[in-house]
């Protein structure tokens, strides 16, 4: 008998808790008060206005506003003014059409899809306390202080992107060989103004696999500001100075894989240089669709060795060795273009990706980095010009399954060879993934273009490369983590916790010139499709970590590959 | 022995237990979806216990994101026939101690005022809500919503107190909690302070 008493009397907080009514204490804003007692005051002048339940059918036209008090409020015609609920619900049927705006406080809105409303709503549930004066009203509690509403302070801060930082610390780039840990440290300023913005921010780059010795580059820096005109669409025009190590090709594993790889197990997917100079660009921005930006930068490049940083895993092994770059002063003009339509950047399920850039440079080279191929470089004056592509199509072929398809393309346009730094390869867990990074094979090397004797740092000596992706994705139905709270998996889909992918890639990397070895192609020409490498894999999406097999098909002696992708390949 | 089976009891039922704190997103049609758009109905979204921690002991509002999608069955691929967005504010007030919600759906603003428990204003975020979206054509049609749970953070210092304390920032930090297991730490890794949840409906036809 006590234990059911007992149970009784824990069960009924619980049943209380149900209830959602707000605290009757709670009183609306006080310009909303004030906005409410006015507009009703000023109602008995014209329009339509009741103290109880008003009905407008269908057919009805009110020229002015309606007012309701106490209500309910129910409109099927035609009002060319605003509409005003006092402690009354609004219902809204199917033919309503209200030209102005919809206020109502201490009640609700019922609102058929087909309802037509120009101007805004604002519905607060919060009761007005008044006191009826005749045919006016008056709010009780306008002594209370004013509360600013919360929301809309909250909605101004993370709208306006309006902030003042004395000491930003952010991760300035993916953990690297060369680096360790780039942080960036400084100050940043970012206001917003009625015509636009403007954003500044200094730092300095300090390196964690490094001895912080400013003789030895060890503390880069970084000086940017930016000034937009528009806000949601317009043109932006920044500048800057840095001091920076960037990396070489950055389109294949993103920065959190290569940053993971590199710190979890001691492998970098990337080669690194350096880069001393300053820039200017102009950006055209606005629909998220399409973006334009045009860039020119004077920048002195130089070479980087790969330093000792930490790492998890095989810390008895060396890390990979950083290859060297061919070093000088460059001037790079750039243009760039992107579309963006995907359904959502992150879980794309039907749209395009486009992504093109130009860049044309032009330079003195100092020095010329060693390769496997003999280089065709002259030290001195050198012009180049190289364009690149990533064309990508997400098509979902039903509610649990998509066809996804992905073409790069890029290289050498003309001019004199591209320096090491803009070389490119096909290679690795992102490209081609039925084939090891940077693993030593018999003959010339289609992914990187390295002809033995190849170097150890095996650098991407390609002129121009060639990828196709494609890849069939579908709902699995398991649910397996739904106890896991703190497991990394958060997207949680329709129908399970994973979904399947099979895919296929094909690809190849050449240099131009005199055709020869395989490696070598004449400016116009394309290899034969024969000669790319191919591979295919199926993999288990687990909606931020992936685990894919892929096995070469075009050399069937390559073992299969087993790696992790975060979220999607591409 | 009892040993083994409490164990096993504690193991069979700790998914249960969950299930009553997961959230769940409900796309409901009605018996005529080209005229009446879906009702949403999305329970337990702040029952997650470090969104609730941020919350109410660190005061930082929740936004909810919400993403509703209508598909159109093609021949051969699925096209995006339209799209609607709306938000959900929840913030505490330690003065009154009261949790404040509001809605914001294109020009629709909604103020629900404030409950004395997360619970509370959880069961009114959960109140079904009807979204104008629907199609104007024949044809096959499905829904799609993703709702993304995000705590509010305003400043990079902020989000590194955060970090400190055991509680990441929205932004990728890949040498983050060494030392915890492993599901924690990819969770600070990958996802920060967002939740994202997805349904979807069942397909349905306009004739």
């Amino acid at each position: 008998m006590r234990r059911t008493l007992l149970t009784l009397l824990l069960a009924l907080p619980v049943a209380a808790s149900g209830q959602v009514s707000p605290k009757s204490s709670q009183s609306l804003p006080r310009e909303i008060r004030r906005e409410v007692v006015t507009r009703w005051n000023a109602s008995n002048t014209s329009g339509v206005r009741a103290a109880d339940k008003l009905e407008l059918e269908a057919g009805r036209d009110v020229n002015g506003d309606v007012s309701v008090l106490h209500g309910p409020l129910i409109i099927g015609g035609h009002v060319s003014g605003n509409v005003l609920a006092v402690n009354a619900d609004v219902t809204l049927r199917a033919t309503a059409h209200i030209d102005g705006d919809v206020l109502i406080v201490g009640g609700q809105l019922d609102r058929s899809a087909s309802a037509h409303v120009d101007g805004s709503i604002r519905i607060y549930r919060q009761p007005l306390a008044l006191r009826e004066d005749g045919d006016k009203i008056a709010a009780l509690d306008d002594d209370i202080p004013d509360e600013d509403s919360w929301w809309r302070r909250l909605e101004q801060r993370t709208r306006s992107d309006s902030r003042s930082e004395f000491l930003r610390i952010v991760q300035a780039g993916p953990y690297n060989r060369a680096e360790g840990l780039p942080i960036e440290l400084g100050p940043l300023v970012q206001r917003p103004t009625p015509w636009g913005s403007v954003r500044f921010n200094t730092a300095a780059m300090l390196r964690t696999a490094t001895s912080f010795s400013s003789e030895r580059s060890d503390v880069g820096q970084r000086l940017r500001g930016e000034v937009r005109f528009g806000h949601d669409h317009g043109i932006g025009v920044g500048a800057g100075a840095y001091n920076i190590v960037d990396g070489v090709e950055t389109w294949q594993l993103s920065d959190l894989e290569t940053a993971l790889a590199a710190f979890i197990s001691r492998r970098d997917y990337r080669d690194y240089f350096a880069r001393h100079g300053a820039s200017g660009y102009v950006t055209a921005f606005g629909d998220h669709d399409l973006n334009v930006s045009g860039s020119f930068a004077v920048e002195r490049w130089s070479s980087r060795v790969a330093r000792n940083p930490f790492s998890i895993l095989n810390g008895e092994h060396a890390w990979r060795e950083n290859p060297s770059m061919d070093e000088g002063l460059f001037h790079i003009a750039t243009i760039r273009a992107s579309l963006d339509t995907r359904t959502d950047p992150v879980d794309p399920w039907s749209g395009w990706f486009a992504s093109a850039d130009v860049e044309h440079g032009a330079g003195t080279q100092t020095s010329i980095a060693p390769t496997s191929f003999p280089r065709l470089n002259p030290l001195g004056p050198v012009t180049y010009t190289r364009a690149f592509v990533d064309l990508r199509r997400y098509n979902r072929l039903s509610p649990t399954e998509q066809l996804n398809m992905r073409l790069v393309a890029g290289g050498w346009v003309g001019g004199d060879p591209l320096p090491l730094e803009r070389r490119l390869s096909v290679d690795g867990p992102a490209a081609l993934p039925g084939f090891d990074f940077r693993s030593g094979r018999a003959g010339p090397d289609v992914g990187t273009c390295n002809d033995p004797p190849v170097l150890p740092s095996r650098p991407a000596e390609c002129d121009r490369i060639l990828l196709t992706q494609i890849e069939y994705r579908g709902d699995l139905p398991l649910d397996l983590f739904s106890s896991w709270e703190d497991w990394p998996f958060r997207f949680r889909g329709a129908h399970g916790a994973a979904t399947w992918v099979l895919f296929a890639d094909a690809g190849r990397g050449w240099k131009v010139g005199t055709p020869s070895d395989g490696i070598t192609y004449s400016r116009g020409a394309l290899p034969p499709l024969s000669t790319f490498r191919a591979d295919l894999g199926l993999g288990l999406d687990l909606s931020i970590i992936g685990v894919y097999a892929a096995k070469s098909v075009s050399t069937p002696a390559e073992p299969i590959n087993y790696f992790v992708r975060l979220r999607h390949r591409f | 022995m009892r040993f083994v089976l409490a164990f096993l009891l504690v193991l069979l039922t700790a998914p249960l237990a969950a299930q009553e704190t997961r959230p769940r997103l409900d796309i409901m049609l009605g018996a005529t979806p080209a005229q009446d758009g879906p009702l949403i109905v999305t329970t337990n979204l702040l029952a997650d216990p470090h969104t609730r921690d941020l919350l109410v002991n660190g005061a930082f509002p929740e936004r909810m994101h919400f993403r509703l999608e209508l598909w159109r069955k093609g021949s051969v691929f699925d096209d995006l026939d339209g799209r609607t967005e709306w938000d959900m504010l929840v913030s505490y007030d330690p003065t009154q101690k009261l949790f404040n919600v509001v809605r914001r759906l294109e020009n629709q603003f909604e103020d629900f005022g404030g409950f004395p428990t997360v619970t509370a204003a959880d069961l009114q975020i959960a109140r079904p809500f009807r979204v104008p979206l629907r199609p104007d054509q024949s044809g096959h049609y499905y829904y799609n919503l993703i709702v993304e749970v995000r705590t509010l953070t305003e400043t990079d210092l902020a989000a590194l107190q955060q970090f400190l304390r055991g509680t990441p920032q929205a932004t990728s930090q890949p040498l983050s909690w060494l030392g915890k297991n492993l599901g924690r730490l990819m969770s600070r890794v990958l996802g920060g302070n967002t939740r994202q949840y997805a349904q979807q409906s069942d397909l349905f036809g306009v004739p």
